[in-house]
């Protein structure tokens, strides 16, 4: 049987021959893009490490001097920190309000990036690198706005020392840093200073947006005086004040809840100027990637319905000519499905050929390393899945395509079709 | 005889209907692809109010302040718009500008929904071509005492007012109050230099504007020129070198320099920015080979079909031939009947392009921009589109009509030849 599709395959060859080159070139681009969809996928499933939903940042500015209510350097009795913590707690009163926390560059898809180094504080974790980690700086009630969890899934704000300065490291920065050992309560140093900083807690390990991995990075949780240093370093009115809401709420309704709150959301020369939900701000961190992904699916469907139409096209044709091969087939005694099966396992065949050329190519890129292998390695069980959906697709538009010339050839009556003979 | 090509390629239609919607619609998506491609590119090159001098345009806006010791890229000072660009001679306008996203308030209710706010003099009314349905724009007088005007757009007086006749009226941003003396037609995010929703002088503000970091050179302004023609792009580049050398021998430590900048629009719509030219011979691999992908692979399917259709009239071949006809003749024969199918397609798959645009414009264009014909309709979009609909005639057709015109005479006669 097969042997016979190879020799009408190579009959053909004339018209295959197109059919073939397209479903050579449509494979190679179509596993290269199903291949990058493949970990943009797994990657996005996995877990973020925190959870935005009713989540909102309202930003700050300082008061033009030219503006009403402008307090003067001489006139003031409070200082920014003074006051920024003053807004929060007028904020906290709310009673829509469930929690509010402030953060410098560092709440859930800010695009914030800042890098410090850290080392042991002698003892039995000697053998751990100094190397830098991501730093996110956070007030304590961060873990609860954004339901940060330890890796055994307890809360985190209950776990940190009232009133003292303190880190929490991520899980893959404790696998990192201390090798395998608890991170929980050990001491550590920042590189350029001379006291050591309690680890508090190791959160689950935390994403920067849904399409990238983790990265190993610690919290500095600023209570106190250093609170006072981060304001001091990057102003008041550079606070990412961030509240979880007690219900869902649209941009109107939000914007109606600050008007609620009148001159509340003024204190002294920092003022509350507009907000934006936490899922807003995902949006756009994530739209370049979704981008590329609709870009990706489009020319997937454009080559596939490509596919489809070559298929229909050439096998519809190739039956006109075929009648009377096909007249002889039913005159044996072939059945219609027989017909069509027979039709199927040609174009099957013609795509099964693209196989090995394709496996070169595959193998290629992958050693050549031009496919991506930064979020997700190269290996057999990336690759043969892929290689097989993308082939099992394939399969599917052709059965498809295959559908509608065999079922005309099939209704070809016998007599009709041998006189062609 | 070409009205003969077009009768039998009717009939030919007919005669299989199928195979010649297969044609038709793998050309139109084809090209309805290729022409989102051109379409996407040509609203941000191509002129259309109030960007409709952009082919007369330069931009800076990567402005680099160094020392020895220090890099700092931004962009610029009042200072530096002073001395580098107002000062230039050749160009017929120079304008800087910056925004911002702020909320508008009205007097006695402090309101949060953000606007963007472009700050910027009054230069900009001359390089864009804002149509005012009230009033007008803000002066050189309000301009150099920095008198809070404003020029607002018809959807924003319609947000705070309900009504576009606001002029004389007042509202407030970050708690100073502006007298608005304009209102302007909506402008779309596609002419994303002119876009805002408000735009006041910048000499207002005072606050945003000082600063004392890296001698002065650093700020928040950029910089859009207009020249008299586009051969005085030179002459505006050595008058901005002449320019800046003189300014930097007045600093102490620090050096402004704008890189590659000033860049043409060209340069914007092949994806540059102030601090990386886009290279064209990138720009025209990388869009070339989506383009050459998107034609290659109908190519592929419609000279099968091609190749499968030609091959069952070999006989009609055979005759034309024994009644002497040339292999030339043979060739135009079948590429004319060729054209009926690919062209139909082309003109569906034209306007399936707009449709495509306008449908997925929040990914192809970023921000979902307003379209409007001005920015869609251009000469230039239909003869590439004809362009396209040509190569994709001429790469299906070319091969089954080269092989079926080589065919011998009594080969063709034949009639099992496969």
């Amino acid at each position: 049987m097969f042997k016979q599709i190879i020799k009408i395959i190579w009959k053909q060859r004339r018209s295959n021959g197109w059919i073939f080159m397209e479903l050579l070139m449509v494979a190679a681009v179509l596993w290269y893009v199903a291949d990058m969809l493949w970990i943009d996928t797994r990657v996005y499933n996995q877990p973020l490490g925190y959870d935005i939903e009713n989540c909102w940042r309202l930003k700050l500015y300082d008061l033009n001097s030219n503006a009403p209510g402008f307090v003067n350097e001489e006139d003031r009795t409070t200082t920014e920190t003074e006051d920024l913590i003053a807004l929060m707690e007028n904020i906290r009163r709310e009673t829509e309000v469930e929690n509010v926390c402030a953060a410098f560059y560092s709440h859930p898809y800010s695009w914030g990036n800042s890098w410090n180094s850290l080392e042991p504080v002698e003892g039995d974790t000697a053998t751990a690198r100094t190397r830098s980690y991501q730093t996110r700086r956070v007030t304590p009630e961060f873990f609860d706005v954004f339901r940060v969890k330890d890796k055994h899934g307890n809360a985190i704000t209950p776990q940190l020392p009232p009133g003292e300065h303190c880190y929490v490291i991520s899980e893959d920065m404790e696998e990192q840093f201390f090798e395998g050992k608890e991170g929980k309560g050990q001491r550590v140093r920042n590189n350029n200073q001379s006291n050591s900083i309690l680890v508090a807690a190791v959160s689950t390990p935390i994403r920067a947006s849904d399409y990238e991995i983790s990265d190993p990075c610690f919290f500095d949780v600023m209570v106190g005086s250093q609170l006072e240093t981060m304001v001091n370093s990057f102003n008041a009115s550079s606070a990412e004040v961030c509240l979880r809401m007690k219900r869902a709420m649209t941009l109107e309704e939000m914007y109606l809840f600050l008007e609620s709150m009148g001159e509340r959301l003024t204190v002294n020369n920092i003022y509350v100027y507009g907000a934006y939900s936490i899922a807003h701000q995902r949006k756009e961190v994530i739209s370049y990637y979704q981008n590329e992904s609709r870009t990706k699916i489009a020319l997937m469907g454009f080559m596939l319905v490509n596919v489809f139409f070559g298929i229909i096209g050439t096998f519809w044709l190739r039956t006109q000519h075929r009648r009377g091969e096909i007249g002889l087939r039913i005159a044996m005694g072939s059945t219609t499905s027989g017909i069509s099966r027979f039709m199927n396992l040609e174009s099957l065949s013609l795509l099964l050929l693209t196989l090995p050329f394709i496996l070169l190519f595959v193998g290629n890129m992958a050693f050549l390393d031009i496919i991506e292998s930064g979020r997700i390695p190269i290996g057999w069980e990336r690759i043969l899945p892929v290689v097989f959906a993308t082939y099992l697709l394939l399969a599917i538009i052709i059965w498809l395509g295959i559908r509608i010339p065999a079922r005309k050839a099939a209704s070809l009556p016998p007599a009709e079709a041998l006189r062609h003979e | 005889m070409l009205k003969i090509y077009i009768k039998q390629a009717f009939q030919l239609c007919k005669e299989n209907p199928l195979v010649s919607t297969i044609s038709i619609i793998g050309s139109a998506i084809s090209i309805a692809m290729i022409m989102v491609v051109v379409l996407v590119f040509q609203i941000r090159y191509a002129n259309f109010p109030p960007e409709d001098k952009r082919d007369r345009m330069m931009y800076v806006s990567g402005t680099v302040a160094a020392s020895q010791n220090e890099t700092n890229r931004g962009n610029m000072s009042v200072e530096v718009v002073k001395e580098c660009f107002y000062a230039l001679q050749t160009p017929e306008a120079v304008s800087a500008s910056y925004k911002m996203l702020r909320p508008i308030s009205l007097p006695g209710k402090r309101l949060y929904k953000e606007y963007v706010i472009s700050l910027t003099d009054p230069a900009f009314w001359k390089i864009f071509s804002f149509r005012f349905v009230e009033g007008k724009p803000f002066t050189e007088a309000d301009f150099q005492s920095g008198i809070r005007t404003a020029v607002v757009s018809e959807e924003l007086a319609r947000d705070l007012f309900g009504t576009t006749a606001v002029v004389g009226k007042t509202i407030i941003s970050d708690f100073l109050t502006f007298t608005i003396c304009g209102v302007v037609r909506d402008v779309s995010l596609a002419a994303s230099d002119a876009y805002a929703d408000m735009w006041i002088p910048y000499t207002t503000d005072e606050s945003g504007l000082q600063t004392s970091k890296h001698e002065g050179i650093s700020g928040v302004l950029s910089v859009k020129i207009l020249a008299h023609k586009q051969k005085d792009f030179n002459a505006i580049r050595e008058e901005l070198t002449k320019k800046t050398a003189q300014y930097n021998e007045t600093k102490k430590n620090y050096t402004v320099n704008f890189l590659q900048n000033p860049i043409t629009r060209l340069d914007v719509a092949m994806g540059s920015h102030g601090f990386k030219k886009a290279n064209a011979k990138d720009f025209l691999l990388s869009t070339g080979g989506i383009l050459l992908f998107l034609i290659l692979i109908p190519a592929f399917n419609l000279t099968g079909v091609a190749q499968s259709s030609v091959q069952q009239r070999h006989a009609e071949v055979g005759v034309r031939k024994a009644f002497g006809a040339t292999g030339g003749k043979i060739i135009h024969q079948v590429i004319y009947e060729n054209l009926i199918t690919t062209l139909t397609g082309g003109v569906i798959g034209f306007f399936l392009s707009f449709l495509l645009l306008y449908l997925f414009r929040s990914f192809l264009l970023d921000s979902s921009p307003a379209l409007n014909t001005s920015m869609l309709f251009k000469p230039f979009t239909f003869v590439v589109a004809l362009l396209f609909v040509l190569l994709l005639n001429l790469l299906s057709a070319i091969i089954p009509a080269v092989r079926i015109s080589r065919l011998s005479t009594v080969d063709a006669l034949r009639d099992d030849t496969v």
